[in-house]
């Protein structure tokens, strides 16, 4: 702790400081030239220390540059590491020795499991389910060595061949990083809540090097709301970090495609085939992986040693035919969108993608799903966009266009972000003609996709492991309770403020409601009771008009489109509020009360009991009554 | 963890991160905030260059590993080895995304869709060069090895279409490596069009060549060769002409030369290069005596000239000399002609044959019914020409001709008349003479033509 901050209660308050420090309570005899200097060096420092002195909210935007950058660095360096990995585990032609294809991927998946289960215990699992727990459980805290390892299991599982991705252990990497800074400077709880995602979104950026999608992903999938101080530094955040990365590995599209063009409008159609091949593959994936993951981690404790070795070799095994179903895949995507694979082996290639990624996610490797996720689009997409070219060639667009838009449409219908899914499409094809088909496609398959299997794939992944975490999907659909569906009509006299004390006063004998609403010219609002208007007349204010008696303060109003909760904001220690419309503050539509709005959640509740859509909300309803 | 915090002062219980008041109660161990954000700043700039040597050394490696598999590739492309090229190639081209220039990619691109196509993946490379393709357009190179490929494919109009692409293309290279490269292309595209008997096509290309080439022999030869190809042999002469000034002892100049004036009809020129030609040391690795072609045309051009008895500037006696050999040249080929159709001629006897005898000998002679109707037409054709071949007899002796100069005109008369029978109804003849004398008549046919 520092000798010269003084305690504050305000927890934003800015850290203070004293005075640029002094030197040393000693007196100085004769001030030599090093005496001299180190005076003047500490001087500068404390001054410069006194500069950077800020207030936590301004210290939380320069932190989320800082840790952009860093997240770029972090990213450049890991994607260095992944690539010296394979190089030096299965060297550098293509299609590794059948020896090392079995070899590598077994033997380091021994080395992997006393990695991820002994020295590094946190790093399993793709990264985002991880990242959200330390969000809404740990208070964002993550621990730093979290950071290391998953840089060096992630870079080892990867380059030795498991079939994972970079993305989600960057985007985990990023928000460690956030996490250990944010701690470091001593944030308050809540700014290193939401520093990690930051962190999350600045990691995906770089690893993606497209910023609006893991802006996107961020919001839809971690966070799951669209706060305005948040979003801000999630935006400093994923810029920084694609800046630093684009710098160090260019600034190119990850793919390169023709531009795209129709080439007739019932090739939409075409892309309408795909999102509907795309929905049931990512069905099928979801179902695969939902199912072979808990079964693998209900074997006996001891199997957690050889998982990891066992996935690796049967990865090894389809290798030594299918070397494109190895690591991440990315050069294979690019060969898929040049037509260098014909449909059947564009099938063989996803179906068994979807089966090696299954394999190293539920046996406990440490690693990501994107980039598998698009392989098997890309492939799906390459197949579908084949067979249409053979039967309608006068119908179709270049193979590319096909493969692109099938990796978008996997990403819609398996990790269930659909508007990260078409900006993703865009940022890393830098193609923007491609929207249409891509929006047709990937809407379907969401579609089907949510359809059969209600609960997105991070949901289920967390709650096999135990916890309960939000559900951003289950959120973006939760009904949103208004004004209008719990107001009630108003009754009773409605008085004006220009009305006198007695003229009200005569009038009270009809009225059973206490208190009472009175309205201004002016449109605003306010409550008079019963025995105010009588005590008024008994004192010989009967004359006086009810604005001259009733100074007290106004009513908030609502309207009828304003959610629930900030009427709960508005109506502190008030009977009920007025609603009112909008364009006329005046016209009276109805009136709210608190009870009234707890009447209206209980209804709301009551009627998802009755009608669960899925066994997953039902038990979740049971478990909260 | 300290046991007080630093925001509020209160005291901190050991294990909890936060304290009561939501500030961080574990500061570390370097002190205030604003000590802790210059490490961070200091420590980004040692980040940073860290990950520029990372990038470096990640960038460097993987440009020499595709340069590597590049140059294997390209070694199993040359070995025949197909199937290994086109894996190294795939691999060169896994490392050049990003770490090698455009050119050197596109390089790689093409010799992958080579390997492709040696490997008999045609559809494959096709597809993967029109992905190219519409990426750059105006590629050369890349239309180059699209018309190779729908050559291959049997894409007639499309090779011929990518060919034009790559004539007017952007190539790589120093302006004079340009023009080559498109000069190259253009011969390439004529020999194409050659090879699927588009002549006319073939000669625009070669003409819009033949404007712009060096002064090289070899290449004035080479173009003048496919002109000759293309029917085009006085286009063909003018190439071979400027080989001759070049070096005017080149052999084979002098023989496309020779050829070149064969075709136009120029006989004396013919003969004079090809005599010239015959008389050259012939280069090592060619036979020393003419090819067969410029020997035939040769004998034809020398056999045409000794038939050519209305060529100005002869003397009488050698008009009456080449006259009487026109006349038997003539009448041995209808001989020949009647021989081999089989129709009897009558003996030539002293005196004349009468009509009523020569009409009995050839009904004696007549062929079966099946082919009366026309080997009556050839028979009474050839006949009535033999008749008058017969007839003329006396008139044709060269001293009778060089006495009475008058006789030449209505013998040669005769010799064409015999030769336009006798290609009539026996075709294209195949001796020295017969050759020269059908020449003989076609050339003085088309002057009179004119």
């Amino acid at each position: 702790m520092s000798e010269s901050t003084e305690p504050v209660t305000d927890r934003n308050a800015p850290v203070t400081e004293t005075a640029p420090g002094v030197p040393p309570a000693e007196p100085l005899r004769s001030p030599g030239f090093v005496r001299r200097a180190a005076v003047a060096s500490w001087g500068a420092l404390e001054a410069l220390r006194a500069r950077l002195s800020m207030r936590e909210d301004n210290l939380f935007l320069l932190l989320s540059v800082v840790i952009g950058l860093f997240s770029g660095l972090a990213v450049v360096c890991f994607r260095v590491a992944i690539d010296l990995s394979r190089l030096t585990l299965l060297g550098s032609a293509a299609a590794p020795g059948p020896l090392r294809v079995i070899l590598v991927p077994t033997a380091m998946g021994v080395v992997l499991s006393v990695l991820a289960f002994r020295i590094f215990p946190n790093v399993r699992g793709s990264g985002v389910t991880q990242t959200k727990s330390a969000m809404y459980v740990y208070d964002g805290y993550i621990p730093f060595n979290t950071v290391i390892g998953k840089f060096i299991t992630c870079a080892l599982a990867i380059g030795s061949g498991q079939s994972l991705g970079p993305e989600d252990p960057s985007l985990q990497m990023g928000a460690g990083l956030a996490s250990a800074l944010g701690r470091r400077l001593r944030l308050s709880r809540d700014k290193v809540r939401l520093i990690a995602p930051v962190g999350a979104a600045a990691g995906l950026a770089a690893a993606f090097n497209s910023p609006i999608a893991a802006v996107l992903f961020v919001i839809e999938e971690v966070i799951g709301t669209w706060s305005g101080g948040v979003l801000g530094a999630v935006v400093l955040a994923a810029v920084s970090s694609v800046v630093v990365a684009r710098i160090f590995l260019g600034a190119e599209p990850m793919f390169q495609i023709p531009p795209y063009r129709m080439v007739h409008w019932l090739e939409l159609l075409g892309y309408a085939v795909l999102g509907i091949v795309g929905g049931l593959s990512s069905l099928a994936f979801v179902k695969l992986l939902a199912f072979m993951r808990p079964r693998l981690r209900a074997l006996p404790h001891w199997t957690i040693w050889v998982q990891p070795a066992l996935a690796g070799l049967i990865i090894g095994i389809i290798g030594l035919k299918f070397p494109q179903v190895m690591g991440a895949g990315y050069e294979y995507m690019d060969q898929a969108m040049h037509g260098q694979f014909v449909w059947q082996v564009l099938i063989a290639l996803a179906l068994l993608k979807v089966f090696a990624t299954s394999l190293s996610v539920s046996s406990g490797v440490p690693g990501g799903m994107f980039a598998p996720t698009l392989f098997i689009g890309a492939m799906v997409g390459a197949a579908v966009g084949s067979v249409q070219l053979h039967y309608f060639p006068g119908h179709t667009g270049p193979l590319g266009s096909y493969a692109l838009v099938g990796m978008g449409t996997l990403f819609a219908g398996f990790l269930r972000v659909p508007m990260t899914s078409v900006f993703m499409v865009l940022e890393i094809s830098g193609n923007y003609s491609i929207i249409l088909p891509v929006m047709v496609s990937n809407t379907i398959a969401y579609l089907i996709s949510r359809q059969f299997q209600p609960t997105p794939i991070f949901d289920i992944l967390t709650r096999q492991d135990g916890l309960d975490l939000p559900s951003m999907e289950e959120n973006r659909e939760q009904v949103v309770l208004r004004v209008e569906s719990a107001m009630r009509q108003p009754v009773g006299l409605i008085l004006k403020a220009s009305d006198t004390a007695s003229d009200a006063a005569s009038r009270l004998g009809e009225m059973a409601e206490d208190p009472l609403l009175v309205s201004y010219e002016t449109g605003r609002w306010t409550l008079v009771h019963k025995a105010e208007l009588e005590n008024a007349v008994s004192s010989g204010q009967g004359s006086l008009s009810l604005r001259e008696i009733l100074p007290g303060p106004r009513l908030s109003r609502l309207h009828p489109d304003q959610p629930l909760d900030v009427a709960l904001r508005l109506m502190r220690d008030a009977p009920f509020l007025p609603v009112v419309h909008r364009a006329d503050a005046r016209r009276l539509i109805g009136i709210l009360s608190l009870e009234d709005i707890l009447a209206a959640y209980r209804r709301v509740s009551g009627a998802v009991v009755s009608s669960a859509a899925s066994p997953e909300v039902a038990s979740q309803a049971a478990l909260n009554d | 963890m300290p046991e007080t915090c630093w925001n509020c002062g209160r005291p901190v219980s050991s294990g909890r991160r936060f304290c009561e008041c939501g500030a961080n109660a574990g500061g570390g161990s370097l002190g205030s905030r604003e000590t802790i954000l210059l490490l961070t700043f200091l420590g980004l700039v040692a980040a940073f260059v860290i990950t520029a040597f990372a990038a470096r050394f990640y960038h460097d490696r993987r440009r020499d590993l595709a340069e590597f598999w590049f140059g294997q590739g390209t070694s199993d492309l040359h070995a025949g080895d197909a199937s290994s090229a086109l894996s190294d190639l795939q691999t060169a081209l896994i490392y050049a995304r990003q770490d090698v220039s455009d050119a050197q990619q596109q390089a790689f691109s093409l010799n992958l869709a080579q390997a492709l196509e040696a490997d008999h993946r045609l559809d494959e490379a096709h597809a993967y060069l029109l992905d190219l393709w519409q990426s750059t357009p105006d590629s050369a190179r890349l239309n180059l090895e699209l018309a190779h490929l729908s050559a291959a494919m049997g894409k007639d109009a499309d090779a011929q279409r990518y060919y034009a692409n790559a004539i007017y293309g952007i190539w790589q290279g120093s302006p004079e490596q340009v023009h080559q490269y498109q000069r190259d292309t253009q011969l390439e595209f004529s020999r194409y069009l050659l090879d699927h008997n588009e002549s006319m096509g073939a000669q625009s290309v070669l003409l819009a060549v033949a404007a712009s080439l060096p002064r090289d022999a070899a290449m004035h030869m080479r173009v003048g060769g496919m002109m000759l190809e293309a029917g085009a042999p006085a286009q063909a002469l003018d190439q071979y002409q400027q080989a001759l000034e070049v070096d005017r002892r080149n052999r084979e100049a002098l023989i496309g030369a020779g050829i070149s004036s064969f075709d136009l009809g120029n006989d004396r020129e013919a003969i004079r290069y090809l005599g010239q030609a015959s008389i050259q040391k012939a280069p090592t690795g060619q036979a020393a005596t003419l090819p067969q072609d410029a020997t035939r045309d040769l004998s034809i051009a020398t056999a045409d000239l000794s038939l050519d008895f209305l060529e100005l500037g002869i003397g009488p006696n050698e008009r009456a000399h080449r006259a009487a050999h026109a006349y038997e040249v003539a009448k041995a080929r209808l001989e020949n002609c009647a021989k081999s159709i089989g129709v009897s001629l009558p003996v030539p006897a002293v005196g004349h044959v009468t009509s009523s005898r020569t009409t009995a000998l050839a009904a004696a002679n007549s062929p079966s019914p099946a082919g009366e109707a026309s080997n009556d037409g050839a028979a009474q054709d050839l006949l009535s020409a033999y008749e008058q071949a017969l007839n003329m007899q006396s008139s044709s002796r060269e001293a009778t001709l060089e006495r009475n100069p008058q006789l030449v005109d209505p013998l040669g008369k005769f010799v064409f008349e015999a030769e336009s029978v006798a290609a009539a109804h026996c075709g294209v003849p195949t001796s020295v003479d017969d050759t020269a004398l059908t020449r003989l008549e076609a050339r003085y046919a088309a002057q009179n033509h004119e």
